[in-house]
């Protein structure tokens, strides 16, 4: 059967794309060959998977990646470096009696706000918008739903991200604004 | 200058990173334990009752009969709306029918083979579903948390540069944080795919309801059925008038003519006993991640059709995928086994990304004895805990309060680390608590097997 070949190959390739890649990143200086031989391989895994198999075979392929990774971090335990004390960051130990330590509760109240509460109202308006406008532009409705289930987690992420990496609270609104005007405006374009 | 400007990328994308990690943490870390064993539920059901009947396969007739047993003994109550045949499949080789009044299992011969009593599965299942709350309240949290985790996963991303560079430096055996911070990046690094499949489907299926009732309310003037109808097909029209038992027997043997690669996993009678019912059977054809196809019979059991969810729309297949995706069902043990060993994964990485905030605020000079064994009652007591609970389930029975057990055993060592004489020491005496209950969960797992 071509799909179990092709999936034969898919597991082989993604296997082999992750030896690669852990070879060309043990690498004092760049290889660029390596490099692109893994990520290649990591690829043709990827689009052989599909063809043989839809999704479930990305999914075996992809497990199959996963699991050589998991090997080869096995292997770096043992071949860790013995143990020294090093500091994971360059902060210097401070007298504890000299350190202040402000909590900003309602600073973080409202971080919390912003970026759970009403991003996940501004997502939800968006994720209805996105299937509003499949509906519109001839999609199935089947389509358009899933369009709708899949995007409002994603937007959620984005959105929520983009809130933490802004800091001046006023952009912050104004993300959310600009993002749920539009869409509120869509859907108030009318019902089926 | 671009430089700088990265830094200060790094910087914020970190703080996003600890600032979220914080908020979900405990719960998060939580979900994850929860769901990583709720992978092995029906092996776990089985466990919960070893004695019960299993088959590989069962003959249509027994089926039949089976139904019509169930149905007769409710005849003095209202007809249930809709009854369910859980067939027997390689993880859970039971014959099991539930109805609106009762769930039983039937032997080899169609014959009632005792009450279901799978209590401790289903709790494990509802806590990581919905963290025992109500349905949209617990369902909408937990579909929050799998967005908290993916903002973490592209946060964490877009905080280490060199990422993919460092993809396999571990340096486990250093100390001062280093040994610790390579294991929370390079565990997350290399499950990244894992964790994004998870934490996207977690989050599509706890959101789900929500979006399903905003999309109800902004194009179907709020009726939700009609939202569920383009993917999950359409209920039959009802008609109330008596009718007698539909023929399950011929449609079983349809699709073992016409679709024998199919694993059949339930058949569905929808307003049995009625005029207006019909047979669904559900069943997963080869080498496909949805939870099952929906083939639709008449009660004469003559085929009407398939909804489409393994081979209709893309909306279609993607939504009826998620579970599957989600709980690592589609391809027998070895893929349950891999979802076992990366959800561990996964939940070592929640608990590794608190230690290694605390650990800073530690070389910063912030002593926090307290908080530290706070976290280590969440991260060894949450698992010890579960174990009581099964350990209740198997020694008090199928009635046992799993919920107060859970939830008011979780909170004691957590607020005891706030209140005893010697923080550093807490953390341990629950480590030797959750090691004597493993063992404890390990031998009634023998000893359930063995009498199985």
């Amino acid at each position: 059967m071509a799909g179990d070949t092709l999936i034969m190959v898919a597991v082989f390739a993604a296997i082999l794309g992750v030896a690669v890649l852990r070879i060309a990143w043990a690498q004092s200086r760049r290889s660029l060959l390596l490099n692109v031989a893994g990520w290649a391989l990591l690829i043709s895994s990827a689009v052989s998977s599909w063809v043989g198999a839809g999704a479930w075979g990305v999914s075996i392929a992809g497990l199959c990646g996963m699991g050589m990774a998991s090997v080869l971090i096995v292997y770096a335990i043992f071949t860790a470096p013995p143990a020294r004390a090093e500091r994971a960051s360059s902060k210097q130990e401070r007298n504890p009696a000299d350190v202040k330590d402000p909590k900003f509760l309602f600073r973080r109240f409202l971080t919390f706000v912003i970026v759970v509460l009403l991003a996940f109202a501004a997502a939800l308006a968006l994720g209805l918008t996105a299937h509003r406008l499949a509906i519109l532009a001839g999609t199935s409705e089947a389509d358009a739903i899933g369009i709708g289930l899949f995007s409002m987690p994603l937007i959620w992420t984005l959105l929520s991200f983009a809130l933490l990496m802004t800091e001046s609270r006023l952009r912050q609104f104004a993300l959310l604004i600009s993002c749920t005007l539009p869409s509120v405006a869509i859907l108030l374009l009318g019902t089926k | 200058m671009a430089k700088q400007s990265n830094n200060g990328v790094v910087k914020r994308s970190l703080s996003a990173h600890a600032a979220i990690g914080l908020l979900a943490g405990a719960i998060l870390y939580l979900v994850s334990l929860t769901g990583t064993v709720a992978v092995l539920h029906e092996e776990f059901q089985r466990l919960e009752q070893p004695g019960v009947p299993e088959m590989q396969a069962v003959s249509p007739e027994v089926v039949q009969r089976a139904i019509e047993q169930v149905l007769a003994s409710e005849s003095d109550q209202p007809t249930t709306t809709h009854l369910n045949i859980r067939l027997p499949v390689e993880a859970r080789p039971r014959l099991t029918i539930w109805s609106d009044h009762q769930s039983v299992h039937i032997d080899e011969d169609g014959a009632f083979a005792g009450p279901e009593e799978k209590a401790w599965s289903g709790f494990l299942l509802l806590l990581h579903y919905s963290l025992n709350l109500p349905g949209l309240i617990g369902a909408g949290i937990v579909g929050a948390l799998g967005v908290m985790m993916l903002v973490l996963t592209v946060s964490g991303v877009v905080a280490h540069p060199k990422i993919f560079r460092d993809a396999f430096r571990l340096r486990a055996k250093t100390k001062g944080g280093i040994g610790l911070a390579d294991w929370h990046n390079r565990l997350s690094v290399w499950t990244l795919p894992f964790t994004i499949a998870i934490a996207l489907t977690g989050a599509v299926l706890g959101l789900a309801t929500a979006t399903y009732i905003g999309v109800a309310d902004s194009s179907y003037g709020g009726d939700l059925e009609a939202v569920y109808e383009p993917i999950y097909g359409a209920e039959g029209e009802p008609d109330d008038r008596p009718a007698p038992i539909p023929d399950v027997v011929t449609a079983l043997d349809y699709m073992q003519e016409n679709f024998p690669d199919v694993t059949l996993t339930y058949v569905v009678l929808h307003d049995p006993l009625t005029l207006g019912q019909h047979v669904q059977i559900i069943g997963i054809p080869v080498r496909e991640l949805i939870f099952g196809e929906y083939y639709s019979f008449d009660a004469a059991g003559q085929f009407k059709g398939i909804v489409g969810l393994a081979d209709g729309d893309i909306g279609q297949q993607a939504t009826s995928s998620t579970y599957g995706l989600h709980f690592g069902n589609f391809g027998g043990w070895a893929v349950k086994l891999a979802y076992v060993f990366f959800g561990f994964v996964l939940t070592a990485i929640c608990a590794t990304g608190v230690y290694i905030w605390l650990g800073k605020r530690q070389r910063k000079g912030f002593e926090e004895p307290r908080l530290l064994a706070a976290w280590d009652a969440v991260v060894w007591g949450i698992p010890l805990v579960l174990c009581i609970t099964f350990i209740a389930r198997m020694v008090i029975g199928n009635g046992a309060p799993f919920v107060a057990i859970f939830w008011l055993g979780s909170m004691f060592p957590i607020l005891a680390a706030f209140l005893v004489p010697v923080p550093a020491k807490h953390g341990k005496w629950i480590k030797r608590g959750l090691i004597l209950a493993c063992l404890i969960v390990a031998s009634l797992i023998v000893r359930s097997a063995l009498s199985g």
